[in-house]
């Protein structure tokens, strides 16, 4: 697993978490994140490739007493938003496999929560299609409502690179 | 030079379809495996299950704990069998799956597993699960719908990651 690129929100915050100019080079990417939006709405969407088309998630959620399955195109979860514990971040990670295919659509998983010192933090498990045959060359993180993502908001790309190491045979 | 914490061990992309493949040799020397699996099955009915076991055991020595849902409801169930759980696919989309196994050359514990499924056509899922044997993993063998009646489709992709400590 390879360090691709950092993105870590400065004072001004941020509308979105852009990781663009992703190298085609690996196998596989894993994003992990940790963030907080200064609305009240923590809500995780994400775009690809600079759009929103050719999107769908599927999505299982507990709150601690409740659990829910839903669906959607670009919402993957949520994280902490300015209603939740001061200095507090939600934290996910993003994996998707394949992503630099040309040939089939992509398939991803994204596990987040959003957590709070309180009785309700949601937690996700989240499947996703990026039904496209185009290669993913930029991942965006953005808040489901108009507002942005804090200070110390943070994400990292890394790259898995499959391969072989001639002991391990397949039949 | 970052250290890599992935170790690339073995990766597999179909040219042709196949319904069941073994991984095997697999090194004593990492903590843990990360299997990572991009697939679809030629099955005529459409959504179908897949399996695997370790070193050939076809033993009654799995079990497992899931949540899942199908974007309407939310299901949790447990079980135990001859293999490590059904997972699920489909003929048109590739499903992916990032199976984690930790302590997979231990000789002193039961194995246990962690698998994220994900079809966002049809379902997703979260799974825990224990292969009863207290035997170094060597070899992991996965096989398609009705023990080999369906194939895993052309371009579906397995790979394996060895974890060090």
């Amino acid at each position: 697993m390879q360090l691709i690129q950092t993105v870590t929100v400065g004072a001004g915050g941020s509308a979105a978490i852009d990781l663009s100019s992703i190298p085609q080079t690996f196998t596989d990417l894993c994003l992990v994140f940790s963030l907080r939006l200064n609305t009240t709405n923590g809500g995780l969407r994400i775009r690809v490739n600079g759009s929103t088309a050719s999107l769908s998630t599927r999505l299982l959620y507990g709150n601690g007493s409740t659990v829910t399955s839903g669906t959607d195109t670009t919402y993957i979860g949520s994280v902490d938003n300015s209603n939740q514990t001061a200095n507090t971040f939600g934290n996910g990670s993003l994996y998707i496999t394949n992503y630099a295919n040309t040939s089939y659509a992509k398939s991803f998983s994204a596990d987040l929560v959003d957590e709070t010192n309180a009785t309700t933090a949601i937690q996700w498990v989240t499947a996703g299609l990026f039904n496209s045959t185009t290669a993913i060359s930029r991942i965006e993180l953005f808040g489901d409502a108009a507002g942005n993502f804090v200070q110390y908001s943070s994400a990292s790309l890394y790259g898995i690179k499959s391969g072989s190491d001639g002991i391990v045979t397949v039949s | 030079m970052p250290t890599n914490t992935y170790t690339a061990l073995v990766t597999l992309t179909l040219t042709s379809p196949d319904n069941s493949i073994t991984f095997s040799n697999i090194p004593a020397s990492y903590r843990d495996l990360i299997f990572t699996v991009s697939h679809k099955n030629d099955s005529p009915a459409g959504t179908e299950d897949w399996y695997f076991r370790f070193n050939g055991d076809s033993g009654s020595n799995y079990s497992f704990v899931r949540m899942f849902g199908n974007g309407t409801t939310a299901t949790s169930a447990a079980g135990s069998g001859t293999y490590a759980n059904n997972f699920i696919d489909d003929t048109t989309n590739f499903s992916s799956y990032v199976i984690q196994i930790m302590d997979y050359s231990a000789t002193d514990k039961h194995k246990t597993f962690l698998v994220r499924e994900n079809l966002a056509t049809f379902q997703v899922n979260a799974r825990a699960g224990r292969w009863a044997s207290t035997s170094a993993i060597n070899s992991i063998t996965i096989t398609s719908s009705d023990f080999g009646a369906d194939n895993f489709s052309v371009g579906s992709t397995f790979s394996l990651y060895g974890i060090a400590s």
